[in-house]
């Protein structure tokens, strides 16, 4: 089934006659979707039906099959992956200044004050910031992720179970951190937690190769 | 910030296991270059001790014992050049040479009243001892520089005795020389042509007059033949040639019979000692390398992690390549230190340069560990991204 939530928004993302198999499963089945700039998309499905396959792709970190996805060049994209994927032996704030140091453009003060706002914005207080991530809870790793992912001021985030192994309180609260530090952003979200997620995400059902829109 | 800080910062993750093995390779490097550099300098010494010193290639052949009769000693004779020559030539010998040491057997004075005895060396010798000028005379070191009038008899022979009443002047000049032969200080050895001269003067006669009149058994009052000389090229050749002789009725002075197969000792020496240090060698670079391969193995997700934050592949191999580097580097100083402060202990120039030349090796031996370990490297950073941060945990 091609989908498309409405034709005349703007896409940030196109997905055209994507078709993409893993192992033995079809994710994708030449299946064509635009995701909308300022949208926010929540990816449901049962384990193992592709859904992390899907941001992979989406991120760029895999490659389709068949089809092709459209975006602008100028569109930033970040990626909180499944997996915590920081230098554990090292602290909050060098993992950010690691992830920033890929943006040759940011010099001098403004690096430290990028990464201060980062970690006050998601609630990381400056000894917390200094400590080893090994250190850190499982929901202060996952804020520590999205700090280095707000420096980046993305246009299109890619959230691949953020509240995996995190506590009820946990959960809640770093869904409303993401809608807040992202609000303008499109957020595309893989989750089987669905309960935390606002209504005012559309949720798409990946299934038999196409999404599925359940609203 | 740049790649530096990274490297730093990455570097500090390294674990204790490999930080552990690095220093062991350290460690072997430098007690290789170390043993090395003693060795050589001990072979060296040896060089100059035993095997370019003509002493222990020397056989001094003193006397004569016929075996017919018992306890009786007889002067040399110059018959017995040939005769010596030629047994050992019989024997197989091939790299040595026979001389002979001339003596006039009494002391001639000079005019300040000193006594001088005159020995001589015959021209064969003089492509190791050098030839001695012929208004010169090799004397003890004990004795000064200085210039002398000695005054040569003139023998005259007659039944039953000899006797002198007059003497000629020869005009020498004493230098004093520190050589192979130990000197008594009132030894002077002058050149062949010089002897002749003398024994011209002495007698009024031709060298060759008093040679043929000499051998044919002529009785001059001196026994010229003082000693016999057999210089063995070869030292493992020195026991057989001494045997020989021996065993032929010369009475020999061979002080350094015990060392003759030395430098065989020696060569087999080096030979056990290379085998080991390649081994050695062998099995450090073998375990470095093993360690270098598990180290970025347990770096694969950092790697990954990287390639996930956006470092492009070539960015990623400047930065673990400065870290490898910088730990080469390390290793070399280290090696560079030790080598040179040895060879600065044992100030001389062959030291240097063989110290140099180890250092040469080093740094491609160094230079070829770090391919092995960049092509490793090389092989991780174009995994892909997913596979990288998935096939390691983070320890």
């Amino acid at each position: 089934m091609n989908l498309q939530s409405d034709d005349n928004a703007l896409p940030i993302l196109h997905l055209v006659n994507a078709s993409k198999s893993f192992a033995d499963k079809t994710i994708l089945c030449n299946a064509t979707f635009i995701f909308e700039h300022g949208k926010k998309y929540l990816i449901t499905g049962p384990s193992g039906a592709g859904k992390t396959a899907l941001l992979n792709v989406l991120a760029g970190l895999d490659h389709l099959d068949d089809g092709r996805i459209e975006t602008e060049t100028s569109t930033v994209i970040q990626y909180l992956f499944q997996d915590v994927l920081l230098f554990s032996d090292l602290s909050a704030r060098e993992n950010l200044l690691i992830k920033q140091m890929t943006d040759p453009t940011y010099t001098g003060n403004l690096k430290n004050e990028i990464i201060s706002n980062a970690l006050t914005a998601v609630g990381i207080d400056h000894t917390t910031a200094e400590k080893k991530v090994s250190l850190l809870s499982g929901g202060e790793q996952r804020r520590v992720q999205l700090a280095q992912i707000l420096m980046f001021s993305p246009d299109l985030v890619l959230l691949d179970e953020p509240t995996a192994n995190l506590d009820y309180k946990n959960k809640q609260e770093l869904i409303e951190l993401i809608n807040t530090l992202f609000p303008n952003a499109t957020i595309i979200i893989s989750s089987h937690d669905i309960e935390y997620i606002p209504n005012d995400y559309i949720r798409l059902e990946l299934q038999n190769g196409d999404f599925n829109n359940e609203r | 910030m740049n790649d530096r800080y990274l490297a730093k910062t990455i570097k500090k993750k390294t674990s204790g296991f490999f930080r552990v093995s690095l220093l062991l390779f350290g460690v072997s490097v430098a007690l290789l270059i170390t043993s090395t550099v003693l060795l050589f300098s001990q072979y060296q010494q040896l060089e100059t001790d035993f095997f370019n010193n003509a002493n222990p290639h020397l056989i001094e052949v003193c006397s004569f014992s016929p075996k017919e009769s018992v306890g009786v000693t007889e002067f040399l004779q110059l018959d017995d050049l040939d005769n010596i020559d030629t047994m050992l030539a019989h024997q197989g010998l091939d790299d040595y040479f026979v001389f002979c040491e001339y003596a006039i057997n009494f002391g001639i004075s000079d005019n300040n009243g000193r006594i001088f005895f005159v020995h001589s060396y015959d021209e064969k010798a003089s492509t190791f001892l050098g030839q001695i000028k012929a208004d010169e005379a090799l004397c003890s070191v004990e004795l000064p520089n200085e210039f002398i009038t000695l005054n040569v008899p003139r023998i005259d022979v007659s039944e039953g005795g000899f006797s002198s009443s007059s003497s000629s002047e020869l005009p020498l000049t004493l230098v004093p020389t520190a050589s192979y032969v130990e000197f008594h200080s009132d030894i002077i050895y002058v050149g062949y042509s010089t002897l002749q001269h003398i024994i011209e003067k002495m007698y009024e006669t031709t060298w060759d007059d008093f040679m043929n009149r000499y051998l044919t058994g002529e009785n001059f009052g001196i026994n010229i033949v003082d000693r016999i000389y057999v210089y063995v090229d070869e030292l493992s050749d020195s026991r057989s040639a001494a045997t020989l002789l021996g065993k032929s009725g010369y009475n020999i002075v061979y002080a350094l019979g015990a060392f003759e197969d030395m430098r065989a000792s020696i060569d087999t020496s080096l030979w056990v000692f290379l085998i080991l240090g390649v081994t050695v060698l062998f099995v450090t670079t073998a375990s470095v390398i093993i360690s270098f391969k598990n180290h970025l193995i347990m770096s694969q997700k950092d790697i990954g992690i990287l390639k996930f934050y956006g470092y492009s592949e070539n960015r990623i191999k400047r930065i673990y390549n400065r870290i490898i580097t910088n730990i080469f580097f390390l290793i070399f100083s280290i090696g560079t230190i030790l080598a040179v402060s040895l060879s600065v202990l044992y100030i001389n120039t062959q030291t240097l340069l063989f110290t140099l030349v180890l250092l040469g090796c080093l740094v491609v031996f160094l230079l070829a560990i770090r391919f092995i370990v960049i092509s490793m490297l090389l092989k991780i950073c174009k995994t892909d991204t997913l596979a990288l941060i998935k096939r390691t945990k983070q320890l």
